[in-house]
């Protein structure tokens, strides 16, 4: 049962992907992951390269069915959502951050937060303050009307971040968002995007393999023989 | 927002593929232009090649029967007075060599035709229908002025004596039909009856194809022949050329609408990963299609609109295709469209460009977004 303090709740969580060689049996990645995030609480999930983190994200994002187990967010059981409901809980609820920085690539800066402000039901207007306000916010007022391929990596991932922020969501999901930027780079996100967070009071699940980063979040867990332990 | 995606997706300069949609509509203004040329110009030597045999050469329809000059005039005459009947007039074909300057012989006829019969046949030079020579073609020329020709006449000691007179050529004529004008030497009956005697003549008729009955009636059932029948080999050739022809036609279609539906997935097999954004951003997969549906329309609309363009354009241009055509394979050629052909192509083309883009963004929406996003091309 959720109480009102839990923004995330995964209750024995399974995934198994088919083998890859004919014979084989299952691959199992996920064994009855439970898990509680309270509101406004920011937990960093490590573990080697092929410990399930990604998936285990996905899971709890929605992106990806769990073989059993429920997803509730926010106080709502995503199972029990049908593809309209879900897309409005995406909209209103949820930002993403990928490692690979997706943009829209044929949108600006600008047009990429904006899109998202008006997916969720903002007027043009209310979207086009939201979105130049958020670009402001991570340096990148002057390249407001850049596309994708006319923009750094540390600079598309900061409009990443602005597009995932734009509605005030939830709850944040973020896969390795440092993970193909140069160390620079990567503290200058780290700080922006801990920053933001804090400041909307917005929930933060992140995955990395960096544990300096993982260990400025409130929470750290570590997904070992596919199981989740706290800690490092 | 959906509109103005589509069209971002479609031809807006930020789209970075926008040289497929280019490319895409472009090859449909192609394939359409060559679909309505194709269509056009088969039309056109079908009604061609059956108005110019009903024109000049066996008539709306003619007698079986051969008559005098005389005999055959007045029934002419009689015929003229027939409901439906718009002209009847008595004419003989007579085949000849002839020979040119170079000592060549040339198999042609010469055509006996009171000059009153109203055959769409032009003066170039001189006076086509005299009583002091024969009129040539403009592609006859080079026989020379007088033309030395070799008549078959009846003989005392055998049926048929080979006899060969030079005659003055009085003027130069052209009509539209290059094979008539190739083989055919125009000459009044008085002058031919000066040279060879008068010999047995035919009645041609042009009239209405209703007025058959009034026609058998006043020359006999078994002495009257159509266009149709005297032609019955040429006719079922020209049936089955346009079978043919249907067939290369409905080939061109399909390649059209592989061609569409191949490319209006291909349009949203190229923004696949930006469905997968648009998905986590929470845009609602009942209306994705939307947007592609209306992306391929407009990509699609823009390739009629250029096919139909490069159509009227060809149109324009085709007067003086016309004239290499009419110089080159003697045929006067001309080209028009039935706009229910061209709206039905139109509506079969943008039709099949929305059922693409459903079909291939239906598809994608039901695979993980995880798995757009981790790999490359899925369509």
């Amino acid at each position: 049962m959720a109480n009102s303090f839990e923004c995330v709740h995964l209750s024995s969580i399974t995934k198994s992907f088919p083998a890859t060689q004919a014979g084989d049996s299952r691959l199992m990645i996920l064994e009855g992951i439970s898990l509680v995030i309270k509101h406004g609480q920011s937990v960093a999930i490590v573990g080697k390269s092929g410990s399930g983190k990604s998936t285990l994200l996905e899971i709890a994002a929605g992106l990806l069915e769990a073989d059993s187990g429920t997803v509730m967010l926010d106080g709502v059981l995503l199972h029990d959502l049908d593809d309209r409901k879900k897309a409005i809980f995406r909209a209103q609820k949820m930002g993403f951050i990928f490692q690979a920085s997706y943009m829209l690539a044929d949108f600006t800066a600008l047009e990429n937060v904006k899109i998202a402000a008006l997916i969720a039901g903002s007027s043009p207007q209310e979207a086009h303050v939201a979105a130049t306000d958020l670009l402001h916010r991570v340096g990148l007022e002057k390249r407001l009307h850049h596309t994708s391929d006319k923009l750094s990596g540390g600079e598309r991932q900061r409009v990443v971040i602005a597009r995932s922020l734009v509605n005030n969501p939830a709850i944040i999901f973020a896969d390795e968002p440092t993970g193909n930027l140069d160390e620079e780079n990567a503290a200058m996100i780290e700080e922006l995007l801990l920053g933001l967070v804090k400041e909307r009071n917005a929930t933060l699940l992140l995955v990395t393999h960096n544990p300096q980063f993982a260990s400025k979040l409130d929470r750290v867990l570590t997904l070992r023989e596919r199981t989740l332990v706290e800690g490092m | 927002m959906i509109l103005r995606l589509a069209w971002r997706y479609a031809f807006s300069k930020a789209n970075r593929h926008r040289g497929v949609s280019i490319r895409i509509a472009v090859g449909l203004g192609i394939g359409i232009l060559a679909i309505l040329v194709t269509v056009s110009f088969m039309q056109a030597l079908q009604n061609a090649q059956f108005d110019h045999l009903r024109t000049y050469e066996s008539f709306d329809f003619h007698s079986v029967q051969r008559y005098s000059l005389e005999d055959g005039r007045a029934l002419a005459k009689e015929l003229e007075g027939l409901s439906g009947v718009k002209e009847a007039f008595v004419y003989q074909d007579l085949p000849v060599l002839v020979v040119d300057p170079t000592g060549e012989n040339h198999p042609m006829r010469i055509r006996a035709i009171d000059a009153g019969a109203t055959l769409p046949i032009h003066p170039i030079a001189g006076e086509l229908f005299t009583a002091e020579g024969v009129a040539l073609s403009y592609r006859n020329r080079f026989l020379g002025n007088p033309v030395t020709i070799t008549f078959l006449r009846s003989g005392k000691q055998v049926t048929q004596v080979p006899t060969q007179r030079s005659i003055p050529v009085t003027g130069i004529y052209a009509t539209e039909y290059g094979p008539f004008d190739s083989a055919t030497i125009l000459v009044t009956p008085e002058y031919l009856a000066s040279l060879i005697g008068s010999g047995a003549y035919s009645i041609g008729i042009h009239a209405s194809d209703r007025s058959i009955r009034n026609i058998e009636k006043q020359l006999s059932p078994y002495d009257v022949i159509s266009y149709k029948e005297a032609n019955q080999s040429l006719y079922q050739a020209m049936e089955l050329e346009q079978k043919m022809m249907t067939l290369l036609l409905f080939l061109l279609i399909l390649v059209i609408i592989v061609h569409v539906h191949v490319s209006s997935k291909r349009l949203v097999g190229s923004k696949q990963r930006e469905i997968a954004l648009l998905r986590t951003l929470g845009f609602q997969e009942k209306k994705m299609p939307h947007i592609f549906v209306l992306q391929g329309l407009i990509v699609a609309l823009i390739g009629c609109v250029l096919g139909l363009a490069l159509t009227g354009l060809f149109f324009l241009l085709y007067p003086m295709l016309r004239v290499y055509i009419l110089s080159n394979l003697g045929l006067d050629l001309t080209l028009a469209l039935r706009s229910g052909e061209v709206g039905f192509l139109c509506v079969l083309i943008l039709a099949l460009a929305a059922f693409g883009a459903y079909t291939g963004s239906r598809r994608l929406l039901h695979v993980d977004i995880m798995e757009i996003l981790g790999h490359g091309e899925l369509l």
